[in-house]
């Protein structure tokens, strides 16, 4: 009997729990990879950062993200099993080659100054522990694309799963720092607007968080990802709970950040970037723990590095019709393995420019995000209300079509509301 | 009934890698997606938001 005979004889649903833990094990991966790689080294900084100015009140903005990111997460993992195909390769097929190469260069164009605040982050954090950024950012950059070179799917996966578990560090990070228990509480459950008001500054922040926590590269890259390891019709349910797995890891880690950040609050310190903050709360946590925050800025900012970059090359592969698998070896997919390379040489070359305006290039990251999220989510949500293709299984419910134009709507508003304060900087009073 | 018997009369697990290719919903003989007035107002509404965000970048791009 064939292997696929065998899945298909016994699906899923029909195993006992022993093997279903093994089958999800097996099909576990990119829901887990695609969100955690999400806490990217602008992830990092902006969570710190709300905790440094706000302290805790703003820990229910990232509670009502947990169901909203794993709505969306879950269409992208529900959509690359029932296609076989990535986000890219469906726009270009099912709207035409107009809005699939606007969606690719959307995605290329914000994903490499992603990258460069990737590298940004390494440069930043390197100075700080004392090594030379002009010798580590070339090195992550080498380091970067060997791992992805191996041509094996599982060996990438497996290494940037273990990237993945060293978040766990945020958990130890968050204990070290001594939260206060009942604030955290409290301002979980209890949606609350900080001391000082709405501010233009608490409106960028949330905004920010909002495109932190739901970015585009990530609706490419999952449904690449469940393309490329080949996850079938009868893995589902466990792709689902991968995802949401992820989810909860991914505002788990936020949380975590932000009382970080919280603690350089509570000592009245200023914060200027995250690797500032880590040397500014060594008294409290000790040298240690600031080279334990320096140390997972770089990890966040690889594992980024790697979630970003591959986007971009699926999504380029797909869109110009290269083979494009990391099963191939480097002369089988030569033109994939360039785009992965050429994204992360052009923005390791950039952090190393003398003098280049990489404060310009995080703010205009997050103002590129926030334009491009919403043109690329409802394309999600067509192509995932396209019954002729996935039929009554895999094609959105009603209740999803409720849950999902709310989010559309809101990341609508949020983009015209970042516009209007671009347009009237006095909309909203000053700090 | 012991657990050797238990896993013999239970497939084992296959990875996705290791299977075989299964057939999926999407076939090139598909072609676009039908125009339904759904997606074309949303497409509509798209256009118009990448025209307002076009504009804003001019606007900024001025004002500079």
């Amino acid at each position: 009997m064939t292997p696929t005979a065998l899945s298909r004889q016994f699906p899923a649903s029909r195993l006992g729990w022993r093997h279903r833990i093994l089958h999800f094990m097996v099909v576990a991966g990119p829901g887990l990879i695609v969100m955690v790689a999400d806490n990217d080294a602008g992830a990092v900084s902006t969570y710190t950062q709300a905790g440094a100015l706000y302290g805790t009140s703003l820990l229910w903005v990232l509670l009502l993200l947990l169901p909203v990111t794993y709505f969306v997460q879950e269409m992208v993992a529900r959509l690359g099993i029932a296609t076989g195909q990535g986000h890219a390769a469906m726009i270009y097929q099912r709207f035409g080659k107009w809005w699939g190469r606007f969606a690719l260069f959307d995605l290329l164009l914000v994903n490499v100054f992603t990258l460069v605040t990737e590298f940004a982050a390494i440069a930043m954090a390197a100075g700080r522990l004392g090594l030379d950024p002009n010798l580590i950012v070339p090195l992550s950059a080498v380091g970067l694309i060997a791992l992805v070179g191996t041509g094996s799917y599982r060996r990438w996966e497996r290494m940037t799963l273990a990237l993945c578990g060293l978040n766990l560090c945020w958990l130890f990070l968050a204990w070290r720092v001594g939260p206060d228990t009942h604030a955290v509480l409290r301002d979980t459950l209890i949606p609350s607007v900080p001391p000082g008001g709405v501010t233009g500054s608490l409106v960028f922040l949330v905004i920010a968080i909002v495109g932190t926590t739901i970015a585009p590269w990530q609706l490419f890259f999952q449904s690449s990802c469940v393309a490329d390891k080949r996850l079938r019709f009868a893995d589902l349910k466990a792709a689902r709970l991968d995802t949401l797995i992820g989810a909860v890891a991914v505002v788990g880690f936020a949380v975590c950040m932000l009382l970080v950040g919280d603690a350089l609050h509570r000592q009245g310190g200023s914060f200027e970037d995250p690797a500032q903050m880590a040397v500014a709360l060594r008294p409290l946590i000790g040298g240690t723990g600031s080279t334990l925050i320096l140390l997972m800025m770089c990890n966040a900012a690889l594992l980024g590095a790697t979630a970003v970059s591959l986007s971009s090359a699926w999504a380029w592969g797909e869109v110009m019709g290269w083979r494009n698998t990391l099963q191939a070896k480097i002369s089988d997919a030569p033109k994939f393995y360039a785009a992965y390379a050429l994204c992360v040489a052009i923005a390791a070359g950039v952090v190393l420019i003398p003098g280049a305006p990489l404060q310009t290039i995080i703010v205009g990251v997050q103002v590129l995000a926030g334009v491009m999220l919403p043109s690329a989510i409802i394309f999600l949500q067509l192509l995932l209300n396209d019954r002729e293709m996935l039929g009554p299984r895999f094609a959105n419910r009603p209740w999803n079509n409720w849950v999902n134009w709310t989010v559309i709507g809101l990341l609508f508003a949020l983009s015209l509301v970042l516009a209007a304060q671009v347009i009237l900087p006095d909309l909203f009073p000053a700090a | 009934m012991s657990d050797a018997t238990l896993d013999l009369r239970l497939p084992r697990i296959v990875h996705p890698l290791d299977d075989l290719p299964e057939e999926k919903l999407y076939h090139s003989g598909l072609g676009r997606m039908t125009l339904t007035p759904a997606v074309r107002l949303s497409l509509f509404a798209l256009r118009g938001y990448l025209g307002l965000m076009i504009l804003l970048v001019a606007w900024r791009v001025i004002g500079l």
